[in-house]
């Protein structure tokens, strides 16, 4: 390995290419070696492509290699979403935001792990393996995002696409220590990711740097047609990143964000991050945050209904895993949807019989969306006050292997079954991640430095619907004065 | 014993006549195509497929809801019904439930001259499923279908005779045309119903405590044997005492009788949710304006201006009136003319010139003959200028040519000879040729005359003024005129 290609950024490698100092083979060549030598160690990828000999297109991206998150449909590469139920199943098209990138000149390595469904936050939901977190191989990369941030991590792909829905794009980035970036809801398209809840999710990227991060979003974004609810919104101006100049942004954050669960090393990085950006002069307002735990049941109602109803079409008739020998058509749903894993027969069992009597579902859901309109306008008037939020980005370091298991983790909440270690995790969790999904709000995790151990620990920012500027501005910022040291730089 | 008397509501699902799909840019004209052609991940319901709206059917939609008289939900919405069946890709089809576009409306329908309004609950938009083929151990499914954008017409429990549903049907039928936003023809399933009917005691007052359902009936012949059928055994049970199941049923057959489903459906199982998908649609002041200012001269309003302003014979503008086409191609016929002439022209119309269009199997609007022909063809007979013999081959001629009956009259001097002295020839020499009926009529019977007429009439191929005939006759024979 002559350069280390893999271990640059976007950027950096378009500036080489672009002078003709290497050759998009090299770029291409050299990122095939390094994932034949992690990914043995940290099983990051359900299809691994070959696409050392792809024709590559002309374009912003041209010759740079990416994964995809198995969740996103790839025109002619599998797409299991991590589920049995889809072993088999190659998509016909591309999700719009892959075609963004595959037509900007990128090139696919492979579709990346994670948990079912994108039903997990470890990615040993996955009915195919469990991803290593590349820092520390006893570790989680997290979820359910988890193969896409290890992929990043350690050199597979110089960016990755991804897709969040709760926290399972940013927290993943955090403790594989890269960057995870969550447009606003409706930025970009959701054409191809294969759904969960329809009016929670989005695409977003994993990168190496925000740079890097934001360019992948000026590729990917914009009013998609075949999305009725992609929003056309002016392109995101790249060159505000680039003028480099400190902005009077006013950073609320809460003192909730530190409860109870929290671990001591996220916390301290947390609370110098905070006294660094006041020293900084920035103005740092502590700000009383809407009733998280009103969110987090507004979320999991939003998020039951829309499962329910999304995991419907898997019927084994059209596409997928398709049970043999039955008589009727009630024994082939029966038989089909077995192959779901125990989880996610869980929670479809779950989702429906708690909204199923009467008309109940309609109901509920029709009044938590209401209520989800109402408890935006606190947020508006919260976003009167402040330019950004800031919270960590988790509240624990990457989780021992085995720990997704154990958690019984249902749809964003916890079981009450759960053990008390999960507990607190997850409600400093669903504080740090509900608001940005329920409302849409764009939000970014940066690495800020590795705890004693080694492991990387994260801050995130979060701003007004279509504030991505703002957010990133701030985010390069910091990333700048931190000076975080990648796992492969 | 006690008589009863049928309730009965109406659910009519219509194809929206649009380039491409309720949600999707697949072909909506899908009859006919190889089957599993007409499709992509839309309407396959393949993992991660979005619907977007087609807007063009949002139109039609409002359109219908309008000319229902409906009133407009302003703000709109799709949900999901959801439920399992093998031509339903999704698990669950993108409906609407309690925002329907149109909501309170009425039809008016005429029975044996009488009018009688049914009320309209809901006009909503929906989208068709696929297609379901069973044959003997398998069922094979054609996807083309699905996505159709389908309008629901749900009709309020108004229905008290068979003769009403039926006039209902055709009517609504006639509108959607009118409006030129679905083509309703059955063959194609573009028209479909689902009946509600159950039987009360004469003169007892509200709803019966039971309502039977009858799904999936193709045609408006069917749906009335499927109600001669319901109301022959509901009224068998009532009368033996018994409460008949409130039950879906289905078609046996096309003979009308039905069979009870084994799968009972109810709105409770449908689990109905607001679509996530697809963002409310506002329906503006603006948008409404739009869509009324397309909306034609309904049927219902064409036959009352007709029978006005032409003094035309009911049934005369039912035929007239059924398709759009028809009835302006008559109006161009007979704007600025008599209601004599309208009379006239009404009859050749649903007489001659039908019988010519359908043996042809042309439309109005596809035939050589232009309008004001009709017009034409009438001044010429009534003015005596043609006999109606003449008339109906200068119909026949100029309907095969386009040429105008003045055209054919002149060029073929088709004329009618009125001229007496010209007459007086060809008398003379029928006489002539027939000596013994000019010798039984000299004997008194008097009504052979009409015999030579005809042989006038013959010889001169129809030319002849009849009337002028006769006299001429007469004179000859000197007989009284």
């Amino acid at each position: 390995m002559k350069n280390k290609l893999y271990s640059k950024t976007i950027h950096e490698v378009s500036d080489l290419l672009k002078s003709k100092k290497i050759s998009t083979k090299d770029i291409i060549d050299e990122t095939k070696e390094n994932i034949d030598m992690w990914e043995s160690k940290i099983c990051a990828f359900i299809t691994l492509c070959d696409f050392s000999g792809s024709r590559i297109q002309k374009g912003r991206l041209a010759g740079i290699p990416f994964s995809v998150k198995d969740n996103l449909s790839t025109k002619n590469i599998l797409t299991t979403v991590g589920s049995k139920i889809l072993e088999n199943y190659t998509p016909p098209y591309d999700a719009t935001v892959v075609d963004k990138c595959k037509s900007s000149g990128a090139v696919i390595v492979g579709k990346t792990n994670m948990d079912e469904f994108g039903h997990g936050f470890t990615t040993e939901t996955s009915a195919f393996k469990t991803t290593l977190n590349p820092w520390d191989l006893k570790r989680l990369p997290g979820g359910s995002s988890g193969g896409a941030a290890a992929a990043v991590a350690c050199g597979m792909g110089l960016f990755a696409l991804a897709t969040e829905n709760l926290d399972s794009l940013r927290m993943p980035a955090a403790v594989c220590g890269v960057v995870g970036l969550k447009p606003t809801y409706g930025r970009c398209s959701r054409y191809g990711i294969i759904a969960m809840a329809s009016s929670l999710e989005c695409p977003g990227v994993i990168a190496r740097n925000v740079n890097d991060a934001a360019l992948i979003l000026s590729i990917i974004e914009g009013k998609d047609e075949k999305d009725a609810n992609s929003i056309s919104t002016e392109a995101l101006d790249l060159l505000c990143l680039k003028a480099n100049k400190k902005q009077n942004f006013r950073i609320g954050y809460s003192r909730n964000y530190l409860g109870d669960g929290i671990d001591p090393a996220v916390k301290s990085v947390f609370e110098k991050q905070i006294s660094a950006l006041s020293d900084q002069g920035f103005e740092i307002l502590e700000v009383e945050i809407p009733d998280p735990e009103a969110e987090d049941f507004m979320n999991n109602i939003i998020y039951r209904s829309e499962v329910s109803s999304n995991l419907a079409r898997y019927d084994g008739i059209r596409f997928g895993y398709s049970a043999n020998d039955v008589k009727d058509s009630f024994e082939q749903y029966y038989k089909t949807r077995s192959a779901f894993s125990s989880e996610v027969k869980r929670q479809i069992v779950t989702d429906t019989l708690a909204v199923e009597e009467s008309e109940k579902l309609g109901r509920l859901y029709i009044e938590v969306q209401k209520l989800r309109g109402e408890f935006s306008k606190k947020w508006d008037r919260l976003f009167k006050n402040v330019d950004v939020l800031i919270s960590p980005s988790a509240p624990n370091l990457a989780l021992p292997v085995g720990f997704g298991k154990k958690s019984g983790f249902i749809g964003g909440v916890v079981e009450k079954k759960t053990a008390d270690e999960g507990k607190g995790y997850m409600r400093l969790q669903g504080m740090y991640s509900v608001p940005a999904v329920l409302y849409g709000f764009p939000a970014i995790s940066i690495p800020i430095r590795l705890s004693e151990g080694g492991l990387p620990i994260g801050i995130n920012i979060f701003a007004d619907r279509f504030e991505e500027e703002k957010m990133l501005c701030l985010a390069k910022f910091i990333e700048e004065t931190v000076g975080f040291r990648g796992l492969i730089s | 014993m006690n008589m009863f008397v049928p309730v009965i509501g109406l659910e009519v699902h219509l194809q929206s006549k649009t380039e491409s799909k309720m949600f999707c840019p697949c072909p909506a004209d899908y009859f006919g195509k190889e089957p599993n052609t007409q499709t992509c991940p839309t309407c396959l319901g393949l993992p991660g497929a979005l619907p977007s709206i087609n807007a063009k059917a949002i139109d039609h939609c409002i359109k219908l809801a309008l000319a229902l008289h409906c009133k407009i939900n302003k703000e709109t919405k799709f949900d999901r019904k959801n439920y399992f069946y093998p031509d339903l890709p999704k698990g669950y089809q993108i409906s609407q439930y309690d925002q329907p576009i149109g909501y309170e409306g009425f039809v008016e329908i005429d029975i044996d001259g009488d009018s009688r309004r049914i009320r309209v609950t809901r006009v909503h938009q929906e989208e068709d499923t696929g297609k379901s083929i069973h044959e003997a151990d398998h069922t094979l499914l054609d996807f083309n279908k699905s996505g159709v954008p389908l309008i629901e017409v749900v009709s309020e429990p108004d229905f008290e005779t068979v003769e009403e549903v039926i006039e209902y049907s055709k009517e609504l039928r006639r509108i959607v045309r009118y409006l030129g936003i679905s083509n309703a023809d059955m063959e194609k399933g573009q028209m479909r119903f689902e009946l509600n009917i159950s039987l009360k005691e004469a003169g007892s007052k509200g709803l019966p405590d039971y309502k039977v359902e009858v799904k999936n009936i193709g045609s408006i012949s069917v749906l009335e044997k499927v109600i001669n059928f319901e109301i022959e055994r509901q009224t068998v049970l009532l009368k033996k005492g018994k409460k008949p199941v409130q039950e879906t049923r289905g078609l046996k057959d096309m003979s009308g009788e039905t069979v009870s489903q084994r799968f009972k459906e109810g709105s409770s199982d449908y689990r109905y949710f607001p679509e996530p998908d697809l963002p409310p649609i506002e329906i503006d002041d603006g948008w409404i304006e739009r869509i009324s200012e397309e909306i034609p001269e309904l049927p219902g309003d064409k036959r009352k201006r007709f029978e006005k302003q032409y003094g035309i014979e009911r049934d005369v503008i039912r035929t007239i009136t059924v398709s759009r086409a028809r009835a302006d191609w008559f109006e161009k016929a007979v704007k600025g003319e008599s209601k004599e002439v309208a009379i006239e022209v009404g009859n050749w119309f649903i007489g001659d010139f039908m019988k010519l269009l359908n043996n042809s199997k042309l439309k109005t609007q596809s035939s050589k003959l232009k309008p004001k022909y009709l017009v034409e063809l009438t001044e010429l007979h009534k003015s005596g200028k043609i006999s109606g013999t003449v008339a109906k081959q200068v119909l026949e001629e100029s309907f095969k040519t386009g040429k105008s009956p003045k055209e054919i009259v002149v060029e073929k001097g088709l004329e009618q000879v009125s001229d007496t002295g010209e007459l007086e020839k060809v008398v003379q020499k029928v006489l002539k040729a027939n000596p013994e009926v000019v010798a039984e009529i000299k004997a008194g019977k008097e009504p052979a005359v009409q015999f030579l007429v005809g042989q006038v009439m013959r010889e001169t191929r129809g030319k002849a003024n009849p009337k002028v005939a006769e006299k001429v006759i007469r004179n000859e024979l000197k007989l009284k005129s």
